[in-house]
């Protein structure tokens, strides 16, 4: 086998197709990236996550034909990792998208980073509360939030990976920032600074 | 999770667990586009018989007809074709959403897409005068299906308000002519004081009709309004010689029968082109 550093994601799809070993490469390559993902779009244990992860590979694997090159491969496998979960949670109905502290508190700053409302709510000290107010999001806003900011995806790769329309992802990108803000509101946040 | 990976590929060895082959995924893809195709030329059809059928609706006679022109609206407006275009609309972009790329497209521009594909097409078909053969298809296949001929028939049987249609069967005179309506009654009608629509000003044995005028006694009309039945307010696209006068005894002696007048009618009208031309009736 070659050495697998050296191949691109595309060219390591077509030596798995000609050679089953070639897989273990690809998983290898993005295991951490998708326990990081799956993580934050949903909550469970260790060996629920494990389990769900054993699920997309094996999904990937079986769908390795339909991989359009046209596309990212990461893109591609983070597509299969969103509609595996998604699957899941209509299975079980009740994983919400819970947010890490860690990982609320990076959303919101580089939330902040560009956008002058959510800049001014930073100075005013409601980093504790910004876990809840995360929490509270609609679903849908709370998943591109996460690809934009956490998992840093282009306006581009979300499209490919939600099979939504860009200009789609904006306008939830941008609603998902008004929630948030009202939530802040609503909460009484700024006043009670 | 460092044993996930030998976890996952010794399930795939275990099972025997092998990649979908390609062609399942084109032969999806190939699938879909052949029926997002289907559902535009559904779409199509539809449109046209759409078409036709506003076209076709006599837009003024709602003053016979003891209605306002919003109840004529209502009444007539062709909901099934409409709905069924919306219906087809609808699956089209459903097709096309569902295809590898269909996702990068919004809505309404898929909407519009289609919107513009079944337009062109329907109102290709409608221009090279496809409407009527395929609403008398729909009309002979689809249970249901309310033609828009059985809409003007109802809408023209009505003589005692004044609407009256039918076959001319007999032409008497330069003013009066015999037809038979869907009822099968045979009327006198007296055309002596009838404004002619349409592009010619003419009649036919054998043509049909739409009247506005009045019921006199018996089965007697005396016509204000002559249309021809294809068509609305302004007639239908026709063509011929005005043929009352000259031939009227020949044309009787064989009004019904089709195989004579389709073909002597060409020799006839050749033979005297010039005074159907000329004659004043077909230059008031």
């Amino acid at each position: 086998m070659e050495d697998c550093n050296k191949l691109t994601d595309n060219e390591l799809v077509q030596k798995t197709l000609d050679n089953q070993d070639y897989f273990r490469c690809l998983i290898e390559r993005y295991e951490a990236k998708l326990v990081r993902y799956v993580s934050r779009i949903t909550s469970g244990s260790k060996e629920d996550i494990e389990d769900i992860l054993q699920d997309i590979f094996i999904s990937v694997y079986k769908n390795l034909n339909s991989f359009d090159q046209d596309l990212k491969f990461s893109s591609w496998i983070y597509r299969i990792a969103h509609n595996r979960v998604i699957s899941v949670w209509r299975k079980t109905k009740n994983i919400p998208v819970v947010f890490k502290n860690e990982d609320s508190l990076e959303l919101f700053n580089r939330i902040a980073s560009e956008d002058d409302l959510f800049a001014e709510l930073a100075k005013k000290d409601i980093q504790k509360e910004v876990k809840i107010i995360l929490d509270k999001l609609k679903r849908e806003y709370a998943e591109v939030l996460i690809l934009k900011f956490l998992e840093d995806k282009s306006y581009t790769e979300i499209s490919d990976i939600l099979k939504k329309p860009m200009g789609t992802v904006a306008t939830l990108i941008n609603r998902g920032k008004k929630q948030f803000k009202e939530i802040v509101e609503q909460e009484q946040l700024i006043n009670n600074q | 999770m460092s044993d996930l990976v030998n976890k996952i590929t010794n399930k795939i060895k275990d099972e025997n667990i092998r990649p979908k082959p390609r062609w399942q995924f084109l032969l999806k893809g190939y699938v879909l586009w052949v029926i997002f195709g289907i559902n535009v030329l559904l779409g199509a059809i539809f449109f046209v018989v759409t078409l036709l059928s506003l076209r076709d609706n006599d837009w003024d006679v709602y003053k016979y007809l003891d209605q306002n022109f919003l109840e004529h609206i209502i009444t007539t407006m062709p909901y099934l074709r409409i709905t069924a275009l919306a219906l087809f609309i609808f699956l089209a972009y459903y097709n096309y959403k569902h295809t590898e790329k269909g996702y990068k497209k919004r809505t309404r521009w898929i909407v519009v897409m289609s919107l513009v594909i079944v337009m062109l097409i329907g109102g290709t078909l409608f221009v090279i005068g496809a409407e009527n053969k395929i609403e008398k298809l729909l009309a002979k296949n689809l249970p249901y299906y309310s033609s828009i001929e059985e809409r003007k028939i109802k809408v023209w049987s009505h003589p005692k308000q004044g609407l009256l249609a039918g076959k001319i069967v007999k032409i008497k005179s330069a003013e009066e002519m015999e037809i038979v309506d869907y009822q099968q009654e045979v009327w006198e009608v007296d055309t002596s004081e009838a404004e002619w629509r349409g592009p010619n000003n003419y009649s036919e044995v054998g043509e049909r009709v739409k009247i506005i005028g009045k019921q006199e006694e018996g089965n007697k009309f005396k016509a204000q309004e002559v249309r021809p039945w294809e068509g609305g307010y302004r007639g239908g696209h026709r063509s011929g010689y005005y043929n009352r006068f000259e031939h009227v005894e020949e044309y009787n002696k064989h009004d019904l029968d089709d195989d004579y007048r389709s073909e002597n009618k060409m020799k006839y009208r050749e033979e005297h082109r010039e005074e159907y031309k000329n004659h004043p009736v077909n230059n008031n």
